[in-house]
């Protein structure tokens, strides 16, 4: 009875943690709403520039866009079903992992395209700081999925034996083969555009690795996800 | 020799012994979804996970998984 304690136990401190996170959520919704109001008033009023408005407006609309994905992510689920479906620490543990191999591929084709610009800053050399750290950025998100799919980044090495079981090693192996090919394949089609600009092959390089690393992680979580359909 | 196909009859063994797909995987030390995938025919397990199934549930590895013809 000691284990299912434990588990009771386990299962109360992850609806904290989610509770915790949804407020978090909604307190970003809260916050980007009400930039957006104020990016919105100060344009009408014609307190500041419409360039500044309009700064004001997007990170109040990009805050919000988040807070909104946080609040439907770690919305309330009924205790009982999610007792039911829990089944242990190990598929928590799992199920979180699909669930953020399902949102990490957007920030990697995000950066892996802002790499690409900044990429074309070092090489016109009018690169700045910002640009250096947005290629070492595309670059390290680009390999952040596959890290993960792979059991390599630090939770994963510290909770291998609640995140490495067979079924893992079978879903790792159907999400890296076909994100290799596509690799494989957007490294061929850069070579060629190589051939005649070599220039922008190197600019879109990083989003090659970043969309190939992307797709590594929806498919792993995707698989993940259906595993845990019944029927 | 054609392909072997897997013959599967574990949701009956582990509902006759009265076990939740999460009670079973807890027992061998997977996930439910785990059992679930071989339960569906979806995931075709290792033979030392077949023999972990077998052992949990007290059967011969034969009752759950066999060779169709």
């Amino acid at each position: 009875m000691a284990g299912l304690d434990m588990n009771g136990s386990e299962l109360e401190r992850q609806e904290r943690a989610r509770l915790g996170r949804m407020k978090g959520g909604m307190l970003l919704l809260a916050v980007g709403v009400a930039g957006m109001g104020l990016g919105v008033l100060a344009s009408v009023r014609a307190v500041t520039d419409d360039t500044s408005a309009g700064v004001i407006t997007g990170v109040g609309l990009g805050l919000a866009v988040i807070g909104v994905l946080l609040t439907w992510l770690y919305r309330p689920g009924d205790q009982a079903r999610r007792l039911a479906q829990a089944g242990g620490a190990r598929d928590r543990a799992q199920r979180d992992r699909a669930r953020m191999l399902a949102i990490v591929p957007f920030s990697m084709v995000a950066f892996g395209v802002l790499a690409v610009k900044a990429v074309g800053e070092v090489q016109n050399g009018t690169a700045g700081l910002g640009d250096g750290l947005m290629v070492f950025c595309g670059l390290l998100y680009g390999w952040l999925g596959p890290l993960v799919v792979m059991g390599w980044d630090g939770r994963s090495l510290r909770n291998r034996r609640l995140l490495e079981d067979e079924l893992t090693r079978h879903h790792r192996a159907r999400a890296v083969i076909p994100a290799f090919i596509l690799l494989l394949t957007l490294m061929t089609g850069l070579v060629a555009v190589g051939l005649w600009r070599s220039d922008l092959a190197v600019q879109l390089a990083p989003l090659a690795i970043c969309i190939s690393g992307a797709a590594a992680a929806l498919r792993f979580a995707w698989l993940e996800r259906r595993a845990e359909a019944d029927g | 020799m054609g392909e072997l196909r897997l013959g599967i009859r574990l949701k009956d063994v582990r509902t006759a012994a009265g076990l939740t797909q999460a009670e079973l995987a807890e027992r061998v030390g997977v996930s439910r979804k785990t059992v679930n995938t071989v339960e569906n025919g979806v995931f075709v397990p290792s033979t030392p996970l077949a023999l972990g199934l077998a052992r949990a549930l007290g059967v011969k590895v034969e009752d759950l998984f066999w060779l169709e013809d």
